[in-house]
């Protein structure tokens, strides 16, 4: 499974809307249906799940759950 | 709770007071992966005596120097040190973007930036910057570097301006002091333990979460952010912790949904109405009873909640769990606090009673206040002083209110254009309508709150522009990118008409 099939998974067990679609374009906090505080727990999911820490400042930057992708993708493993 | 009277009028005084009476009781605590490390009052005093020599001897009297940096001890390290050096801090919004930091140096004058490693671009712009961690914090200053008053500028605070362009809060050593000492004679505060969850450049951190804490001895447990706080709250178990209803509201939440995924939901509301009849018969096993639910918030016993509205729902639910929740008022001019809710003494759709430090009265179902802990105007700005603040000390906050008759306030509206999200963050409608009018197919943009959400109502220019809002939808996704995350318009309506309009022609707002 790809990275936005994986974070795809991840936000529809955390909403627990199954039939939630994820995109490159959807926003991170309006197109998923999450507040600010929503997003903080779902980005320390993504965290313990790809063992990464994502600092403040890149998470502040992403506006797409692409962006959000992106970044799990060239972080990963490292 | 502090009974006696405490003379400190300044932040170098109060370090004073903290170590003689406190020395080697822990001041900070903070988690590094699993390690915890402790502070004493004693070793914060001497480390923050050293580090304002060094700021001193590298800076002049009253220079401006800004911080910027997620919280951490080395980013409260030079807060203190920068005041008690007799400088003028600038505590500065991490989540703002590169240009927006910058701009806030331009317009503070700061001669020097003091900042987090993340931020080295920041650093490479500025005119002079010293990284946090590696400032010199070792070794044996005697005494501060210069003698420091009460009056004397503590902090250029900038807060958003109704128009957009961000005003420069002046807050004196005794505006702080006062606030704080003010707090400290209302909550219980002394030889606790509570944890700093909020970022520190905002006054709701720094003072009620920070210098309030210092007085009574209690321990401070420096939360790094909002992603650590299921970690920090389980390995400082704290006692208290100051929050916006965000946070609250978000962990309130939490509790029913994990309640609804165990299958327990209902367990969970039968127990709450045997405890509720309990409580009735004078009989308080809510520790007890919820025990897990209170694990799980990290053990806490109360929370003060600013910044925003708070929920009446999130206030009372966690009451019935035995943990208060407790609204409180402030604005970056007053230092912010103004009225909190006392423990025991809550009403939930208030947001208490007035601090003993200020007065409130209410102008037109305006909140007005005046007292020791109110700024004496924004930095350079002489017009937005003279229409925020009257000539004889009152700071009209923009905020309407009323007053019951026991003294309580409560928050009815606003009469200043801005938006308050839940975290606590200000944004200008105004600001974001001038930055999406200058997009060439927006003819006409209207910003407003629709719950905790930016939303955007817009007349496209769709004669000249068949395509208006696939250029729109590109557009906004660029606008987006360049602010900082609070800021972001998460939904737009478009309009077939224009916007209707007063008669010198600026657009009726909702």
């Amino acid at each position: 499974m790809d990275i936005l099939g994986e974070l795809q998974t991840i936000v529809r067990e955390y909403t627990g809307d199954s039939g939630l679609c994820v995109h490159t374009e959807t926003t991170l906090t309006a197109g998923l249906g999450l507040d600010s505080y929503d997003l903080v727990m779902l980005l320390c999911t993504l965290e313990e799940r790809f063992a990464l820490e994502i600092p403040d400042r890149a998470a502040a930057q992403m506006v797409t759950a692409g962006d959000l992708a992106d970044y799990l993708e060239k972080h990963k493993g490292i | 709770m502090l009974t006696e009277e405490i003379n400190v009028r300044t932040i170098p005084a109060l370090l004073d007071f903290c170590q003689t009476r406190y020395g080697s009781r822990c001041a900070f605590r903070w988690r590094a992966g699993a390690e915890i490390h402790d502070v004493t009052y004693q070793q914060f005093a001497g480390q923050v005596r050293t580090l304002a020599a060094y700021i001193a001897a590298q800076t002049a009297r009253d220079d401006r120097i800004a911080l910027v940096g997620g919280n951490s001890y080395r980013w409260l390290l030079g807060w203190f040190a920068v005041v008690c050096a007799g400088r003028v801090s600038v505590p500065i919004d991490p989540q703002l973007p590169t240009g927006d930091i910058l701009a806030l140096l331009a317009k503070s004058g700061a001669s020097l930036l003091l900042h987090a490693a993340e931020f080295g671009d920041v650093a490479a712009a500025a005119p002079r910057a010293m990284d946090l961690e590696r400032l010199p914090v070792e070794g044996e200053a005697d005494g501060w570097p210069c003698a420091v008053q009460p009056e004397d500028l503590g902090a250029i605070v900038f807060t958003s301006g109704t128009t957009g362009v961000p005003k420069g809060v002046l807050l004196t050593h005794w505006n702080f002091m006062a606030d704080a000492l003010s707090g400290c004679r209302c909550m219980d505060l002394a030889g606790h333990t509570m944890l700093a969850v909020l970022p520190f450049h905002h006054t709701l951190s720094l003072t009620p979460g920070m210098l309030a804490q210092l007085p009574g001895g209690s321990t401070v447990c420096i939360c790094g952010g909002m992603r650590q706080l299921t970690k920090d709250l389980a390995a400082f178990q704290p006692e208290y912790t100051v929050a916006v209803p965000l946070l609250a509201e978000g962990m309130y939440r939490k509790i029913w949904d994990t309640a609804q995924k165990e299958g327990k939901e209902k367990l969970l509301r039968v127990l709450l109405r045997c405890s509720d009849a309990l409580l009735r018969l004078g009989i308080d096993l809510r520790r007890k009873l919820f025990k897990s639910v209170l694990d799980a918030c990290g053990g806490l016993k109360w929370m003060l909640v600013g910044g925003a509205p708070l929920s009446a729902e999130c206030a009372d639910g966690f009451l019935r769990f035995g943990l208060e929740v407790l609204p409180a008022y402030g604005v970056s001019e007053c230092a912010p606090g103004v009225a909190l809710n006392r423990s025991g003494a809550c009403k939930s759709q208030s947001v208490g009673q007035v601090l003993d430090c200020c007065r409130v009265k209410i102008v037109d179902g305006e909140i007005w206040v005046k007292g020791d802990n109110v700024s004496q105007g924004y930095y350079q700005d002489e017009a937005a002083t003279q229409e925020a603040f009257t000539q004889d000390g009152w700071h009209k906050t923009g905020d309407l209110g009323l007053l019951d008759a026991d003294g309580y306030l409560y928050i009815t509206g606003r009469r200043k254009n801005l938006i308050v999200l839940r975290n606590g963050k200000n944004v200008s409608p105004e600001g974001l309508e001038q930055k999406l009018t200058e997009l060439p197919c927006v003819q006409e943009a209207l910003v407003y709150q629709e719950g905790d959400e930016i939303v955007a109502e817009l007349y496209l220019d769709t004669e000249e522009r068949p395509d208006a809002e696939a250029q729109f939808v590109a557009a906004l996704a660029q606008l987006n990118r360049q602010l900082p995350a609070y800021q972001r318009i998460t939904k737009h309506k478009l309009r077939d008409a224009e916007f209707p309009k007063t008669t010198t022609k600026k657009i009726i707002r909702k």
